[in-house]
This record gives C-alpha cells, sequence and structure tokens, in this order.
C-alpha cells in the first residue's frame, strides 16, 4: 500500500518536474534578449559563439560545397538547387541561437571568411554568396521580430538562404539553360534548404537547448 | 599534432609582411584567377604561387607537396571527368573515345579550372602558413582602424579549430568505451553522426563560451579602443605590394576586356 503511494507520489513529482521543464524550455526558447525591444548591441559572448559556429560550418562547408556542385554535374541545375540547402545550417542555427538583428548574417560572413582562408576553390565569388545566404535566412527571422522562433521560422530561413543562393547564382553568372529550368528551381530550393538547413538546425538547436547551454547565452544577453 | 594547415613560425619575406597586405594579395590572385578560362594564364598565375611560396614564404616543395598533394589527384581526377562530361562546342577534335569526340576547346577550359582550383589553394596555403592568427585580427584592428570585437572573435574561432580536432577525437573515444562503435550501413551512420555532432558542437561553444566570460572579466569590450603589446605596421614593402595588387587585378581586367588576354580558348 504504502509502496504503491509511493509510487504514485512519485509519478506525480515527475510529472510536475517535466511540466516546469516544459514550461521552462518553452520560456527560454521564445526568449529574446532585450526584453520587448530586440537590441543590435551584440554582448562578447555572442560575437564569439557565432564566431565559432561560422568557422566550425566554415570547416565544414569547404566539403559540403561539393554537394550541389556534383549534384549539378551529375543531374542538372535542379539537383543542384535541391542539394544547396547543406551548406546553409550555419546561419539559420546562427539566427536560432543569438536572436538578434544581423546574427544569422554575420554568422554566414564569418562562415565565408574562414572557406576562404582555408582555400576554397570558389575564392572570392564566396563572399556575395555568402551575403545573399546569409540575408534569405535574415527575411525569415526579422518577419518574426527574432522571437517566437519555431520550426516553421527555422524552415522558412533555410528555404530563404537557399534561394537567396540560387539568385546570387544567376546575378553573378547568369542562365545558360533555359528560363523555365531556372523558374523550377526556386520552388526546389526553397524545399531543399528547408529541410536540409532547416530541419538540420532545428534539430541541433534542440540538442543544443536540452543541454542548458544557450539558455545561459540568452538570460545574458536578456 | 602538428596540422599541416597550420601557422609555422618563420623570418621569411611574406613572414614579415603585414597580415593586411596579405589579404589584400590573396584576393588579388583570387580576381586573377577568375578572369580567365584559358590555360596558359592559369598556368602564369600558378607559376608565381610557386614562386612566391618557395622563394619568399619559404616553403619546401617537399611540404607544398605533403599539403596539397590529395588536391593535386583531386584536380587531376577533375580535369579528366570535365574532359570527358563537357559539352563545349569545340572545333579542333583532339581524341576519340568510341562515339565521344573530344575537342581542344574543352580540354582547355578543363584544364584552366583544375589548375585555378590548385592554385587557390595554394595561396590559401602560403597564407595560413605564414600569418599568426593573432597578427590578422590586431592587424586588422590598427592598420584599418576597425572596431576591435569581431576581429577578436574571430581570431578565437580559429585558435579553438584545432581543439575541436582533439575534442572529437575524445567523443569518439568516449563512444567506443560504452559500446557504440562505428556500425556499416546508412541508418547507422546516420545515427553515429547524430550521436557525434551534438557533443561536439556543446563542448565547442561551450568553450568559447568560457573563453569569452574569460575575456570579459579581463575587462575585453569595457572600452571602444584598446591597447597593444604588440604593433603591426604597414611597411613600405607592404605598401608597395598592396598598391601593385590592386593595380594588377584593374589592368588584368582591362586586358581581358580589351580582348588582349582571351577569356575564353577560341581557335582563330
Amino acid at each position: 500500500m504504502r509502496a504503491r503511494e509511493r509510487r504514485r507520489s512519485k509519478g506525480r513529482c515527475s510529472e510536475v518536474w517535466k511540466f516546469l521543464r516544459r514550461k521552462e524550455m518553452k520560456k527560454v526558447t521564445n526568449a529574446s534578449p532585450g526584453g520587448s525591444k530586440v537590441s543590435i548591441a551584440y554582448t562578447t559572448q555572442e560575437i564569439v559563439l557565432l564566431a565559432v559556429l561560422g568557422v566550425i560550418f566554415g570547416v565544414v562547408n569547404v566539403f559540403l560545397g561539393a554537394l550541389p556542385q556534383w549534384g549539378g554535374a551529375l543531374a542538372g541545375p535542379l539537383a543542384s538547387a535541391a542539394l544547396g540547402g547543406f551548406v546553409q545550417i550555419s546561419q539559420v542555427l546562427g539566427g536560432y541561437i543569438v536572436r538578434r538583428p544581423g546574427a544569422a548574417t554575420l554568422t554566414m560572413m564569418i562562415n565565408v571568411t574562414a572557406q576562404f582562408l582555408a582555400g576554397n576553390p570558389a575564392g572570392v565569388i564566396l563572399f556575395p554568396f555568402g551575403l545573399a545566404q546569409g540575408l534569405g535566412a535574415e527575411v525569415a527571422f526579422a518577419a518574426r521580430g527574432y522571437r517566437k522562433i519555431g520550426i516553421w521560422t527555422m524552415m522558412v530561413a533555410g528555404g530563404l538562404a537557399n534561394v537567396g543562393s540560387q539568385l546570387m547564382f544567376v546575378f553573378l553568372f547568369g542562365w545558360n539553360a533555359a528560363w523555365s529550368i531556372y523558374y523550377a528551381s526556386l520552388p526546389v530550393a526553397f524545399a531543399g534548404g528547408a529541410v536540409e538547413a532547416g530541419l538540420i538546425a532545428w534539430g541541433l538547436g534542440l540538442g543544443l537547448d536540452r543541454t542548458g547551454l544557450i539558455q545561459s547565452v540568452r538570460r545574458l544577453s536578456a | 599534432m602538428e596540422l599541416v594547415f597550420q601557422y609555422r613560425a618563420g623570418n621569411s619575406f611574406i613572414h614579415r609582411l603585414d597580415p593586411v597586405t596579405k589579404t589584400v594579395a590573396l584576393f588579388a590572385v583570387s580576381f586573377l584567377a577568375f578572369g580567365s578560362f584559358v590555360t596558359w594564364p592559369q598556368l602564369l598565375i600558378l607559376a608565381f604561387a610557386f614562386f612566391a611560396a618557395v622563394v619568399l614564404g619559404g616553403l619546401s616543395p617537399g611540404e607544398i607537396w605533403k599539403a596539397t598533394k590529395w588536391l593535386a589527384i583531386a584536380c587531376l581526377f577533375f580535369f579528366l571527368i570535365q574532359a570527358y562530361m563537357l559539352k563545349v562546342p569545340g572545333q579542333v577534335p583532339v581524341l576519340r573515345l568510341g562515339q565521344k569526340v573530344i575537342y581542344l576547346e574543352t580540354l582547355d577550359y578543363s584544364a584552366s579550372v583544375s589548375v585555378r582550383i590548385y592554385t587557390i589553394f595554394l595561396v590559401s596555403l602560403i597564407f595560413i602558413r605564414t600569418t599568426h592568427p593573432r597578427d590578422l585580427a590586431v592587424g586588422f584592428v590598427q592598420i584599418l582602424n576597425l572596431p576591435y570585437k569581431v576581429p577578436y572573435a574571430f581570431f578565437i574561432a580559429l585558435r579553438i579549430i584545432p581543439l575541436i580536432e582533439e575534442e572529437a577525437r575524445c567523443i569518439n573515444e568516449a563512444h567506443k568505451v560504452r559500446g557504440y562503435g562505428e556500425k556499416t550501413g546508412l541508418g547507422d551512420r546516420l545515427q553515429n553522426i547524430k550521436r557525434f555532432t551534438v557533443p561536439l558542437l556543446v563542448r565547442s561553444l561551450r568553450d568559447a563560451s568560457i573563453t569569452s566570460h574569460s575575456m570579459e572579466s579581463r575587462g575585453f569590450g569595457a572600452y571602444p579602443r584598446r591597447n597593444y603589446v604588440e604593433e603591426v605596421r604597414m611597411s613600405t614593402a607592404g605598401k608597395v605590394i598592396t598598391a601593385s595588387c590592386i593595380i594588377a587585378v584593374i589592368v588584368w581586367y582591362a586586358l581581358i576586356f580589351l580582348g588582349v588576354i582571351p577569356f575564353r580558348y577560341s581557335v582563330a
């Protein structure tokens, strides 16, 4: 009898704990620094975190950047657009961790600088691409006022980052194939970016949230 | 452990140059290399890059080969695949493989792109080997008067990279101790990646977080300007090289637009 009561009490405690934790997580994942007004003044911790994130993914992108190129060489421009999302993870994750204007763009610019120094064969072309990809993700975060960032915002950010890349490609190099293929490549790029960058960044962001690391960043910068 | 792609102390001419001059030169080579899709200008730029690496940067040919051999092999394969797969309309047939005719124009285009990839990597190698990350941050702040927070954060991020390699090894061994060995099969590989990525990212970001607290506790960011132990200045040689690089890029593109240097291979 007493054992059953203890088990029931333990179960209730566990539920209360889970409820509080869910509430706390929700509060923190939807928190934005600076209370109601989103400030542009970055703390040292935020800048360092974004720089580390940018450099890590910059090194990763030197290798991942080959994916859309191989896709394009083997199966044409649509495959290239579809696989382009894998290189957009850093700015989406950067915008998720640090909820301030310019966080996604700053992460991507640091990312491309690291790629440039690491000898990415794309060379200086990386910089306009980085700007377009960063601004693409930024649009989605800005539309949500840099707060209440959920899975859909992340997916839209990933999709727009990849679309930005596709637009910059045409701006810089033009388009040799039929224009109908280019127009078809834009929704494909959006879907590819949403799934490959948005979902992966969301998964990584949740994993980081659970560790409590970025919760402390948000509390400190609030 | 000494990484191939890492700064090494030295006293060569390029080691003594300031980081801003080296960055301008890096950009200039990249601009020059992207200016043409013909092999001979690309070979010219590559020869200059080799000269800079061996004579001005003090890198031995053996070191260069050790650092770039895999890329050289990849470039060779890239050349072969491009030469076979590309559908560049050509006029001068060189080789016939069954039904497939390979033209001189295709070979020239493929070779120019392959050489360009190698050149850009080689120039980056010279830059990384001869530039200390701290000098890069300090140089940009002192010479270009940039706000110091972002260049310093970038410098710290560059310093964390070798530590990440060590962290990755620790996580891998921790997984093995717990019985999570490497498995084959697509699903298991994805599980491995997932199990590996989040701890690596968490540990890297935690290191960055601790470093930033340490920086703030020492007054980093408290003042708009800061003092430096070392001063990085642009020497006369640096000013001459910077100006030469900018002029070289302008002249190169002017010659391309005037048709003196060909943009693409064409048969007269």
